[in-house]
This record gives C-alpha cells, structure tokens and sequence, in this order.
C-alpha cells in the first residue's frame, strides 16, 4: 500500500517497512516546467509558485516539497536579475559593486524587500494544499553562495587573498541573512535546508574553505540545532570529498552531494554521523537519458548507499534541468520502490 | 646593483606565482629600462610562473581565488612587456571566438582560459558571459574565426551550445569552424551528442585540444 512521504518517514524512523526507499530528487524550479508555466511568471506570483509545486508533487508523490529564493537575495538587497522563460534567474548588478560600500549593506526584510515574501506566501499555500502528507519547507543559500549573490563570485574569491578582514565581514553579514531567514520560517513551521555551489575543491582549497567558511557553517549548524533539536541537512555541489569529515564535525546531520561524487566513498567517510542523500546525475540520466537509464542509474545509488548507517535518500546530484522528460522521475521514484521491494524479497 | 637579466626574469616569475599584482607593473617597468628584451621577459618569466600557478593549483596548494590574483598579475605584466615586442607576433594562425552562453554568468574558467589561449599565440575575441547565441556566429563571421569556443557552468544554459552548432549548420559554415565546448555539467558525452569538435574539462587540456585544432585546420574562409 502506498504511504505518503509523512507515513513513510515515520516508518522509516521506527525501523519499520515502507513501500519504498525515499526518494527526493531536487525539483526547484523545474516545477513551473512541469506545470508549462513560463519561470518569469511562476516567479513573479505566489499563487504560480505554490500550484506548480502542488501539481508537480501530486504527480510523482517524492518525499519533501522545498521552494528557495537563491537569486531572489540579491535583488531584495538592490541588485538586479536578469529573467528567463526557462532559466533561474542570474544576477545581472550585485547590491555591491566593490568592497568599500560594504557598510552601507542593509540585510533585507524576508516579509517585505523583493519577491522573497512571495515564497512564504507560497510555502502556505504549499502546505494548506498538501501539508498532511509531505513536510513543506525552505531551500536556502549557504555563506559562500549568499556572500557571491552581495558581491559577486570573482570578488569574493579574490577578496580571499586581498581583503580577508571585509571577505570575513561579509560572510558574517550573510551567516546573519540565513539565520534570520531561517528563523522567519521556523516561526511560521517550516523546515530549511541549505545549499551551496560554491564549496568545490575545484574552487577554494581546504585551507580557505577552513579559513573563510567552516566558521560560519558551524553558526548556523549551531543555530540550527538549538533552533530545532535536530541536525541540519546542506547539498554541497561539485568535487566535495575534501571536506566531507569537516561538514559531519560541524554537524551537518544530512548530507547531499554531487553526482561528480561517490555515495560509496561518502559513505565510508561520514556514513556514521550523516544521512546521505545523492546522486543521480539531472543531466546525463534525468535529461539526456532514458527511463532505463534512469533506473540503472538509481539503482547503483542505492546499491552502494542504501545501508548508510544513518539513512539515505535517493536524489538527483543537483537541481533538475528545464525540460527534464516527467517518465524520467517518475522512473527515479519506481526505481526506489522496486529497490526496496528486490530487497525484501530478498531477506 | 644592476640586476642581471636572469635575476630579472626570477623577479618576474617570483612576482605572478607570488601573487604581487601590485607591484608587477613597476618590476615590469624596471626590467625594460635595464634594456633586456620584452619577448624573454614573457616567455621566461610571466609565463612560466603562470604555468608554475597551474602546477601548485594541481597540487592543491592554490585554488581559484590564488589563480585569479596570478592571473592579474600575468595581464599586468604582460601590459606593460606587450607594447616593447617588436611587433604583434601572433604565432598561430587559429583565430577563436570564445564567451560563456546565454543564460550564465560564470566567467572565471572561461577568463583563464582566453589568457592561457592567448599567451600560446592564438587570436582570442572574448564575448564575456550570457552571450547571445547568434552573437558567436555573427563574431566568428566578422573576425573569420575557425574555432568556436562555449562554457557554461549551468545545465540549461548548456542545451544553447547545441543551438549555436544548428545556426552554423544553417549558415553552412559547420565545415569552416570547429566548435569547442567545456564547463563542469558539460561532459564528454554531451560534447559527442551535441557533434561538438572538442571537449576539454580543463585549460590544460583545451590547450592540448586547440592544439589538435591548429593542426588540423588553418582558417579557411
């Protein structure tokens, strides 16, 4: 019999059956897609936002619905976007253009500045609809992310080495953005989960990210913890394995990663203090390729991260693309249950 | 004391792998008032160290934001040498357009790689990032470049390089330019899908890949 994400979790937590391994690939915008909403609509009204994730999670029925204002940061601080029908909004202006006006910035107002009270009037309406089966919450942006949206990615890498003192300044005027954001949806009862793209080992060294920004995400883990009595979850894109031990120290309770990465590997190295959660390629399976494809792929997820010590939940590596075929997910989703199923057979 | 040249060339070399972008123009200054010659000043200081960057950066020593202050330190360097070369010595005949599709914003890689194409000898024409689709083609007609060039670090973004490849085919120019694509979601299959000419995941290997390209191919329009 089919749970819902609520019953299955809860299940889950008991030790249990359920009717499938969780599955919870990473949706953002890609619902306006599904729903055939143009994005610059879908993101400019809550009522869009909320219907297109609503039709989207009635139809595959996968285990959280999050909406995240990512981009949306920066325009509520005086930046500026530059729109697409089929593309997240990029930042065209930054709220700052160079390092000395970083006094004057003024964190914004989550019910007030931009579009971001639209996603709490989304996340609502979201759970008025579908609340009683699946837990509604918040995606947001980590330090690096948040600080990239304020002054732009360049910038802050470089101030890295020429400006550590305002680089410091100003990932601690983000670390305060998130906690408050956080706050507002704790207020209102909605879970947040962070993410960053910009923690790559491609990008800073394991020297910076412990300089720069383990000290912030171990605020926030901190806050979190007191907040909810329970360990946050962070996606970290790209090639992360550096720094895995360092996020489970920190207290990232959950972890998703990268389908560049190994759910084997993660597994060996945080696999008893994290939750994992990965990592199907949005691309090269859930775009590209087939429904078969899609399956084999999910398959060897679970195969090698299924047994995690403290859980694990099939995903996507990243966020789905535009255009992504609906028999894919829904491909992703059988693929969780005809999993758990094989292996009770088994047993 | 007079510097020797060789002291010269360590200072310059010393100056981009230290990260002494400040400070770069004014050793560079000094090096041409000695009267030792630019090309040397390039070819066995500036560059090197670059190199030497690229090398600490594979060993995990550096990450980007070093390689970014490198970087600023090579361009200025090379300012100031550039103008004493005898004359504009372009050694290879590729000409390449190069941007990072419509769509993204990220432009660091694609910036690397235009200096280190440059630095080889190649004739770049940067179109910076969310760069129009049509504005590859049009580019690459007017400077009759024979290499296209694509990043994107964003999966959608990236289903434009397969649009820009389709315009050429319109144009009937597909057989006159080569197009080359990278990016952290682009892989090597997506490059073969698409009918791209080339991948390359990093700017060693799209080194190696426009060399394949200069090879194979001089302009031919």
């Amino acid at each position: 019999m089919a749970m819902t994400p609520i019953q299955r979790a809860e299940a889950l937590k008991k030790g249990s059956r359920v009717d499938r391994m969780p599955c919870a690939p990473m949706i953002a915008e890609y619902a306006a897609c599904y729903a055939g909403i143009d994005l610059r609509d879908y993101l400019h009204s809550a009522k869009l936002m909320a219907d297109c994730h609503i039709k989207c999670y009635r139809q595959f029925g996968y285990d959280s619905v999050g909406i995240s204002p990512m981009a949306g940061l920066a325009e509520a601080m005086g930046g500026t976007l530059a729109y697409a029908p089929d593309t997240p909004p990029s930042v065209l202006k930054h709220p700052l253009s160079n390092w000395d006006e970083l006094d004057k910035l003024i964190p914004p107002d989550p019910l007030k500045d931009g579009r971001l009270p639209l996603y709490f009037e989304a996340m609502e309406r979201i759970r008025d609809a579908v609340g009683h089966e699946v837990k509604v919450g918040s995606g947001m942006g980590g330090p690096m992310s948040v600080a990239s949206l304020v002054i732009g990615t360049e910038n802050l890498l470089m101030g890295m080495i020429k400006k550590p003192d305002q680089v410091h300044q100003l990932l601690q005027f983000s670390t305060d953005i998130i906690i408050s954001y956080m706050e507002f949806c704790a207020q209102r009862g909605f879970g947040c989960s962070m993410g960053d793209g910009l923690l790559s080992n491609s990008l800073i060294s394991t020297r910076l990210f412990r300089q720069f920004v383990r000290p912030y995400l171990q605020q926030i883990a901190d806050w979190y913890r007191d907040r909810w009595g329970r360990s946050p979850s962070m996606h970290i894109c790209g090639d992360t394995k550096n720094i895995w031990a360092d996020m489970a120290e920190i207290g990232f309770g959950r972890l998703s990663i990268d389908d560049m990465m190994s759910l084997a590997e993660a597994k060996k190295v945080v696999g008893h203090v994290s939750s994992l959660k990965g990592n199907v390629s949005p691309t090269r399976v859930l775009l590209f390729g087939t429904p078969e494809e899609v399956h084999k792929a999910s398959f060897r997820c679970l195969n090698e991260a299924a047994d995690n010590p403290k859980g694990f939940t099939l995903s996507t590596g990243c966020n789905l693309a535009w255009d992504t075929p609906p028999e894919n997910i829904q491909a992703m989703l059988d693929a969780a249950r005809i999993w758990y199923e094989n292996r009770n057979r088994e047993v | 004391m007079i510097k020797t040249q060789q002291e010269m060339l360590q200072m310059l070399f010393n100056a981009v792998v230290n990260m002494e972008d400040e400070t770069i123009g004014q050793l560079a200054e000094n090096y041409i008032k000695m009267g030792y010659p630019a090309m040397e000043g390039i070819n066995q200081g500036l560059i090197p160290g670059m190199k030497k960057a690229g090398e600490l950066m594979e060993h995990g020593v550096y990450s980007i934001p070093e390689i970014l202050i490198c970087s600023m330190a090579l361009d200025k360097g090379l300012s100031v040498l550039r103008p004493h070369l005898a004359k504009e010595k372009w050694e290879k005949t590729s000409r390449i357009v190069i941007g990072v599709v419509q769509g993204d914003i990220h432009d660091i890689g694609k910036d690397l790689i235009r200096v280190m194409m440059e630095l080889e000898g190649y004739r770049v024409y940067d179109l910076g990032s969310d760069v129009p689709l049509e504005q590859f083609i049009n580019k690459a007609k007017e400077v009759q470049a024979n290499v296209i060039a694509m990043s994107s670090l964003m999966s959608t973004p990236m289903l434009g390089m397969e649009k820009v490849i389709n315009m050429l085919k319109e144009e009937g120019l597909r057989e006159k330019i080569s197009v080359i694509v990278g990016g952290a979601p682009v892989s090597p299959e997506f490059a073969q899908r698409i009918k791209a000419d080339g991948y390359a995941k990093d700017i060693a290997e799209a080194l190696v890949l426009m060399d394949r390209l200069e090879k194979n191919s001089s302009p031919k329009h």
